[in-house]
């Protein structure tokens, strides 16, 4: 690496507590930010698992903390109506910060609520875009119960405008959480699909991180290191779902690589993830495991030397320096490959790998071949892939898209701006 | 599985980084989102601060926001945010908790980007190589010893965890790549990123024996820092190379033991570094002055060890 002279900046200001019982700092958490009356906000999945109780049992202990004012109605999809409920609650509770405990809806709806509770006024819509947020934000925390979204470190919310069904982005660094707890106890009842799936998000977030153009050299080195502890962990927690360490050692990585990417921004992998989850409702991380080989192969030529250093985080040092230095960029992408194809079979067959694999209840293809050209073309509007290594056009989307959707190799003569140069 | 987590961990990165040219530019937006309307500026009065100051006068802070300039020394009474510029070898105090924006010139200790005594850090650090001090080779050699130094001993220390580990890498891997250019500006800019990646790494994994010792040593007078880490590096070098700290970065740096030792070498060549080697091994009867430290024993035992081995 030679110095780096080049403009960049690095913000991620939260508190990161991390174990296998660091609920019990949350007390302390809570005073030391001013929260002794927190709004915790959380969905029916999250409670159902018990994973509330946790919450309730140490915060009930707590002569100085009010933790039993609750908005626990949070939907999957959530919305800007869900959030103007919850801040009318947090209004007239007289609530002193947001606690999230949930996934990535949870957190992103708590971010919502943050801005309105903070800024004032009715509608969230009038916040959406970059840094339109000028003020520090009343404090929050945030338990996460996934380990793939990241949301807990990142500057991002992206929530759905109840009125006209757009999804509504906000980036500021004001909405980088005040702290997060990372608790392997939280992720203990996740299904081995979702884990999956949730743990490619995570992937594909760190190496977005790394090879797009907004990346810098601490998003770098948070990347790097998500993407070793991934690789080593992730076929471990879905093995053995109970392995506590694994769990943390996840939690660890998704947060590293939700940082990173908060830093750096995404490209092509999550662009059309965004437009394919948004048009056919299929889960995102389970997008984001299917296109991050595509992505990186339409991507290659752009970064070869840095695609090949994903090799010895992927594959381990020795297959890195086994390789050739002109095979190790397509090594990486084949270790990608291998990962999915192998929670793949640790699933059995759960975690999809191509797109039309992906079934709805009556055993059809969720995603047909006529919302390729939609997905493309809505996907040109999608503003991440703007830090994309490679420029992409209609043409090229769909040619990516077809390739994922059929799990055939990436036709690069088809493929007029991304072809082996 | 490698890179087991025994131990829960908290780690906190401190400030926001913004590094590399027009890093100032930043600065106004900062300032807003934040809602600060009066900052005071704080800087040296003479030649150097005022050349240095006249580029934040030229920074366009718009009509809500009026800076006050003043000494360092002499802060004036109202303010509602702190930008402090220049380096004074600490981080500066908390100014009755004003939120702090450090523009570094220059780096003596790389602890000026670390919590100060209240235990709080800046809300943001700005590198900008038009505002470095002016510089030689040996004085940035030095910088990058002592920085390496502390990068070193967090991997040593049981608070190491995946996120500090990644700021200590970042700082090594600036080190490296800017060891065959450290003349430029660029080399220098480098080992200022390092500078301040070790200053946020130790914070949070906490300042080993040598860095301990080195401060001790530089405080007193008797010894220079950076000649006492690199007199005392090598050992912690040895010690590190059966430590988890060097199996995790094995996986990002190609030889990575033999790697850093030519490092130093290369530094300390540039640095004029080892003039004072056998003086500070000598100097293990001054451990008295700092048996109050935390590392105290590990310290004595470090000395002890070095004793015994030096001829």
């Amino acid at each position: 690496m030679t110095a780096h002279r080049n403009f960049y900046r690095f913000t991620s200001p939260l508190l990161t507590v991390a174990g296998h019982d660091a609920l019990e700092e949350l007390p302390g958490l809570l005073r030391s930010l001013d929260m002794l009356h927190p709004l915790i906000l959380t969905d029916p999945g999250v409670r159902r698992a018990g994973l509330m109780d946790m919450v309730s049992a140490i915060l009930k202990s707590q002569e100085d903390i009010i933790g039993d004012t609750w908005f626990d109605q949070i939907p999957p999809d959530s919305d800007t109506d869900i959030i103007a409920q919850a801040a009318q609650v947090y209004r007239e509770k007289g609530c002193t910060g947001l606690l999230a405990v949930g996934g990535g809806s949870v957190i992103d709806t708590t971010k919502g609520v943050r801005i309105l509770v903070s800024l004032g006024g009715e509608h969230l819509r009038d916040y959406q875009g970059a840094d339109t947020i000028s003020s520090q934000l009343v404090p929050m925390a945030a338990v996460p119960t996934t380990s793939g979204t990241g949301s807990e470190a990142t500057l991002v919310a992206v929530i759905k405008d109840a009125r006209n069904k757009r999804k509504l982005a906000f980036t500021s660094p004001s909405l980088i959480p005040s702290a997060a707890i990372l608790d392997s106890r939280m992720t203990l009842t996740l299904p081995p699909a979702i884990t999956a799936a949730t743990g490619m998000d995570a992937l594909a977030h760190a190496v977005e991180a790394y090879t797009g153009l907004g990346r810098n050299p601490i998003s770098d080195s948070y990347a790097l290191k998500a993407i070793e502890l991934i690789v080593s962990t992730l076929p471990e927690v879905i093995e053995h779902p109970d392995n506590q360490e694994a769990r943390l050692q996840m939690a660890v990585a998704s947060h590293l690589a939700g940082s990173a990417f908060s830093n750096s921004m995404v490209g092509i992998v999550h662009t059309l993830g965004h437009c394919v989850g948004a048009r056919c409702g299929i889960p995102h991380g389970i997008c984001m495991s299917i296109l991050l080989p595509y992505g990186m192969t339409y991507n290659l030529h752009r970064c070869r030397e840095r695609f090949g250093k994903l090799l010895q985080v992927l594959s381990g040092k020795s297959v890195y320096l086994e390789t050739s230095e002109d095979k190790r960029p397509e090594g990486a992408v084949a270790a990608v490959k291998a990962l999915a194809s192998r929670l793949h079979m640790l699933t059995d067959g759960a975690h999809p790998l191509r797109l039309r694999d992906i079934l709805d209840r009556s055993g059809h293809p969720i995603m047909k071949p006529q919302h390729i050209p939609v997905i493309a073309s809505d996907a040109l509007g999608d503003p991440s892939h703007l830090y994309n290594p490679e420029e992409v056009s209609l043409d090229e989307l769909i040619s990516v898209l077809r390739a994922a959707y059929w799990g055939y190799p990436l036709d690069k003569d088809l493929v007029k701006l991304g072809h082996q140069k | 599985m490698n890179n087991s987590l025994r131990y829960s961990f908290s780690f906190h990165p401190g400030p926001s980084l913004f590094s590399g040219y027009h890093a100032l530019a930043q600065l106004p937006y900062e300032l807003h989102r934040r809602g600060i309307r009066r900052p005071a500026v704080l800087y040296r009065k003479d030649r150097e601060g005022e050349r240095l100051v006249k580029g934040i006068r030229n920074l366009s802070f718009g009509s809500q926001c009026t800076p006050v300039y003043a000494s360092y020394q002499e802060p004036p009474p109202e303010y509602d945010g702190v930008i402090v510029l220049g380096s004074h070898g600490d981080p500066p105090g908390s100014f009755h908790g004003a939120p702090m924006f450090l523009i570094l010139t220059d780096f003596q200790t790389c602890r000026e980007v670390s919590r100060n005594a209240e235990g709080i850090f800046p809300e943001a650090v700005f590198l900008d190589p038009s505002y470095y001090a002016p510089f030689n080779t040996e004085h940035t050699a030095a910088t990058a010893v002592i920085a390496l130094t502390l990068l070193l001993e967090s991997l040593q220390d049981d608070r190491m965890n995946p996120l500090s580990f990644s700021w200590t890498y970042s700082g090594i891997d600036h080190i490296i790549g800017s060891a065959d250019c450290l003349k430029t500006l660029e080399g220098r800019h480098g080992v200022a990123n390092a500078a301040v990646s070790a200053g946020i790494t130790a914070s949070n994994t906490g300042f080993g024996a040598v860095s301990t010792l080195a401060e001790a040593l530089a405080v007193s007078g008797f010894a220079d820092r950076a000649e006492t880490c690199y007199a005392l590096l090598p050992y912690v070098l040895d010690k590190l190379a059966s430590q988890e700290g060097m199996e995790q970065l094995n996986q990002f740096i190609e030889h990575p033991v033999t790697r850093l030792q030519q490092l130093l070498e290369q530094l300390s060549q540039l640095g004029g570094l080892g003039t004072q080697k056998q003086q500070i091994i000598t100097l293990a009867g001054c451990t008295r002055s700092i048996a109050d430290s935390p590392q105290s024993e590990e310290i004595m035992q470090f000395l002890s060890i070095l004793q015994g081995v030096t001829p």
